[in-house]
């Protein structure tokens, strides 16, 4: 029953890690770093993908959980030569428990993608147990988000406040700091772990019930499925990658503030994946890179327009081609072979 | 005792505003059963109206009232029949379609007008004390005027006669239609009235909260919220909702931080839709 | 002694808001049987579905299969554990998916959390859809999505679902809604087949169709079962013939 052939999204996956494996070598060392970040991306997009492209629930607040992953890291980095001076400045001479706990790179690792991975278990064992529609959900991840930054933003002396935690050491392995390229490497082969991952997950019976959720949720219903069983993992799963994701960041980025992870970065990983197509993997990937890539080139001449336009391919894409720009791709190379 | 008045008086006005912008979705989510995003944006050019009208121009406040409702029901109807009547049917892509209008109205408005907040002088200066509890005249005058706008539009959507092809249409259409109601009119007038009361709650709320191009996201969460724990086709319902939400809100904002007291009305009103997801007053439709 | 009947309702009542549409009503099907239930609309017949299916709770009364009380539990659970299958009046597909992921979604007891993470649909499954799509003659358009199929197709598709979700108690719920008079009797036969020892509950309209393939008839009206027993005495039912069967004939007419 299954096809032999490559299909056309796979030959865009490899095309794109060829592209990603290869780009060090050119020597840009700008857009190397840039590249690396937007790795980080890839993760974050993924982990929407599998979440909204396959089970049709609009998370309108996922970068909080990427965000919660991004915390815990760099709150732990800044922790490792005592108090953290943000913390100083307000008072803070004695580190609390729960810093001390995260301040081992492994903890924080571990809890930057488990308190994510836990907080999306919960929250959809209530919200998925119950008759509330998927719009709920949507408004329910937004004021998320939105109550989420209010709290970074408040806390000066836990979170940095506005301005967050800056001045982070980058990636190091065993005590020894990475330089550009390995720490690129780095990040690529955990994008490269984590899309395998999704593609076996999504390959497997999971990505088809997940399927048949979004498609009918009634009749997969009486087909004997528990659907606030799956949407639940897969929420917990998504939790867990945008965590890893959100982990990466404070390192590949140096700092993290509330305006990364907040309502706006929310809106970005969707306006990703509207744009770029979802429930492929392919589509979520295309769009964030394509969208950062161009915004990035962009932003010079255009800045704020950029924006605008993006708000206004969004509602172009839901008229003339819903499944994305990988979508309308793969449906041309359809019918021409 | 007076303080605890003056707070129930407050949490009236935190009520009202909620109310007023709660009425706007359930106009469009209850009656016409469509989601709308943009919700919020439609309360952001509300407010941004109110600025250019008493700022800008220079103009009586009460000006900005009926020329925010204006410029909110233009932009709905436009919305409404570019967008929304083609996607009649399709929720999820009604979302989408309705979060990328969101941006487009954010990304204009930062650009015309910049990102900081705009100041709306308030109209009606000065307030009284209850106690060692203010309350600002403009409080008072809020009340009333969102209690006239409840009523009237009540009246205007049982009464009138238009009022009446509204409610054929959403009920029944085809008969509607078989009875010689334009029923694409009827969509479009009716998205923009609950757009123009959106636009209203955004000039009301605009001398006292800070106005912004991205002030639209609470107000989203806040009316949809609102609207959904009353039943969401009922204005009853959502009149109760709103005064559950201010009037907690304000009290327990007297008592404790404003913020925890923000986030545990918030847990609360989803813990209620949780396990009563058609809502407090739910119509029942079979 | 096994219990001769595999599904019971014991004083079963539903209420929506005031209207009460089930009343006390006491219905029983045998193991193995063919049970019709035909009736005016309104008369409860699909609500008695849905109850029995777990989509709805009933307000008063039990439901019991197989002997055991199943009386609210959630529809998935009665689906798998208790292998109940239904059939909705209209083509209920997953619309953008395949014909084969149809048909692969229906598998019993593949769809829970632990049989399917990181696991792939065991092979006995995948043999036995491509049994299925061979018997229901949709085994060149598998690859297809199910909203490319034919009106027609797309109600085998879903009786080719049932088949594989091999359920004890199989209802159909008006299974001939659009079709022709040849397809309408091919889904007579298909059902015929199908019944092979299940016990299957049709609820339907069109009364060729009934004398198709009914044996015992039960027939309902405004919340209650009005009359049951073979085809013969339910036609011959003067109470019958006035409340439901008069007005059927007129319709049989103006649809001819």
């Amino acid at each position: 029953m299954k096809r032999l052939k490559l299909p056309m999204t796979r030959k865009l996956d490899l095309a794109l890690f060829l592209v990603l494996g290869l780009f060090p070598l050119s020597g840009l060392l700008f857009y190397t770093q840039l590249i690396e970040k937007y790795m980080v991306f890839l993760i974050f997009a993924w982990s929407l993908d599998i979440l909204w492209g396959y089970a049709g629930l609009m998370d309108l607040g996922h970068a909080v959980l990427f965000g919660m992953g991004g915390y815990v890291m760099a709150l732990s980095l800044s922790a490792q030569n005592g108090v953290p001076e943000f913390m100083e400045r307000c008072g803070i001479t004695q580190m609390p428990l729960w810093l001390q706990a995260i301040t081992s790179p492994w903890a924080a690792v571990l809890v930057g993608i488990l308190l994510p991975a836990l907080l999306a278990w919960l929250l959809g064992r209530f919200l998925f147990t119950s008759q509330v529609g998927g719009v709920f959900f949507s408004v329910i991840t937004l004021s998320l988000a939105q109550v989420f930054t209010l709290f970074l933003n408040s806390r000066q002396d836990y979170t940095g406040g506005f301005n967050g935690i800056g001045d982070l050491p980058g990636l190091a392995l065993f005590g020894e700091p990475l330089t550009l390229t390995q720490s690129y490497y780095f990040v690529f082969a955990a994008v490269l772990l984590v899309y395998l991952f999704c593609r076996a997950l999504m390959n497997s019976r999971f990505g088809l019930i997940l399927r048949g959720i979004r498609e009918n949720e009634t009749r997969i219903e009486f087909l004997g499925c528990d659907r606030s069983a799956f949407k639940t993992a897969v929420f917990a799963v998504s939790g867990a990658l945008a965590g890893l994701a959100g982990v990466l960041y404070a390192p590949v980025n140096g700092m993290i503030a509330p305006n990364d992870v907040g309502v706006e970065f929310s809106t970005a990983a969707v306006v990703w994946l509207a744009i770029g197509g979802r429930g492929s993997l392919t589509g979520a990937a295309l769009g964030a890179m394509l969208i950062n890539v161009l915004g990035n080139m962009l932003s010079e001449q255009f800045g704020a327009f950029w924006q605008l336009l993006l708000g206004f391919v969004i509602v172009l894409v839901v008229f003339f081609a819903p499944e994305g720009i990988v979508g309308k791709l793969a449906k041309a190379v359809k019918e021409r072979g | 005792m007076d303080s605890f008045f003056a707070l129930l008086l407050n949490g009236l006005n935190s009520s009202a505003l909620i109310l007023v912008a709660a009425l706007g979705m359930v106009v469009i989510c209850g009656l016409m059963n469509v989601i709308n995003l943009a919700h919020g944006e439609l309360i952001m050019i509300g407010a941004y109206t109110a600025f250019c009208v008493t700022q800008k121009a220079g103009l009586s406040f009460a000006l900005a009232l009926p020329a925010a409702f204006a410029a909110a029901a233009a932009a709905g109807a436009v919305l409404e029949i570019l967008v929304i009547r083609r996607l009649t049917g399709k929720p999820a892509e009604t979302m989408l379609a309705t979060f990328g209008i969101s941006v487009v109205l954010q990304q204009t408005v930062n650009l015309i007008f910049g990102a900081q907040s705009q100041y709306v002088a308030i109209p009606l200066e000065g307030n009284f004390s209850l106690g060692h509890v203010v309350v600002p005249f403009y409080n008072i005058f809020t009340i009333l005027f969102v209690a006239a706008v409840l009523a009237g539009t009540v009246v205007f959507l049982k009464k009138t006669r238009f009022g009446r092809r509204v409610r054929a249409v959403t009920q029944n259409r085809s008969m509607a239609e078989c009875l010689g109601v334009n029923s694409a009119r009827v969509d479009t007038l009716t998205f923009a009235f609950g757009s123009g009361l959106a636009g209203l709650a955004g000039a009301l709320a605009a001398p006292v909260k800070s106005v912004s191009p991205f002030m639209g996201g609470p107000y989203l969460v806040y009316s949809f919220l609102t609207s959904v724990v009353g039943g969401v086709a009922s204005f009853f319902g959502t009149t109760v909702g709103s005064l559950l939400v201010g009037e907690s809100s304000a009290l327990l904002g007297g008592l404790s931080n404003d913020v925890i007291a923000n986030i545990l009305v918030f847990l609360i009103i989803i813990a209620i839709i949780r396990f009563k997801p058609e809502g407090l007053f739910a119509k029942e439709r079979r | 002694m096994a219990n001769p009947y595999i599904l019971w309702t014991e004083s079963l009542s539903v209420s929506f808001s005031g209207f009460l549409a089930l009343d006390r009503v006491d219905f029983s099907v045998r193991r193995g049987e063919l049970r019709v239930v035909i009736g005016p609309n309104g008369a409860g017949k699909t609500t008695l579905m849905e109850l029995i299916t777990g989509r709805v709770k009933p307000t008063a009364g039990k439901i019991y299969f197989d002997g055991d009380n199943i009386t609210g539990k959630s529809p998935h659970v009665i689906a798998s554990k208790y292998r109940v299958g239904r059939k909705f009046q209209g083509p209920n597909l997953f619309e953008n998916m395949t014909v084969s992921d149809n048909l692969l979604l229906a598998a019993p007891n593949l769809n829970t959390v632990r049989a399917t993470f990181f696991r792939s649909t065991p092979s006995e499954a995948m043999e036995r859809a491509d049994d299925v799509l061979s018997r229901i003659g949709l085994w060149e358009k598998r690859g297809r999505l199910a909203c490319e199929l034919s009106h027609g197709e797309r109600q085998w598709l879903e009786i080719g679902m049932l088949i594989m979700q091999d359920p004890k108690l199989l209802i159909l719920d008006e299974p001939t809604t659009g079709m022709t008079e040849e397809e309408t009797y091919r889904t007579g036969r298909m059902i015929q087949e199908l019944q092979d020892g299940r016990t299957v509950i049709v609820v339907e309209h069109d009364m060729n169709f009934v004398r198709q393939v009914a044996k015992t008839v039960t027939v309902f009206h405004m919340g209650h079962i009005l009359a049951e027993g073979p085809l013969s005495e339910i036609e011959n039912n003067p109470e019958v013939v006035r409340v439901y069967l008069k007005s059927e004939r007129k319709g049989e007419k103006s649809r001819a």
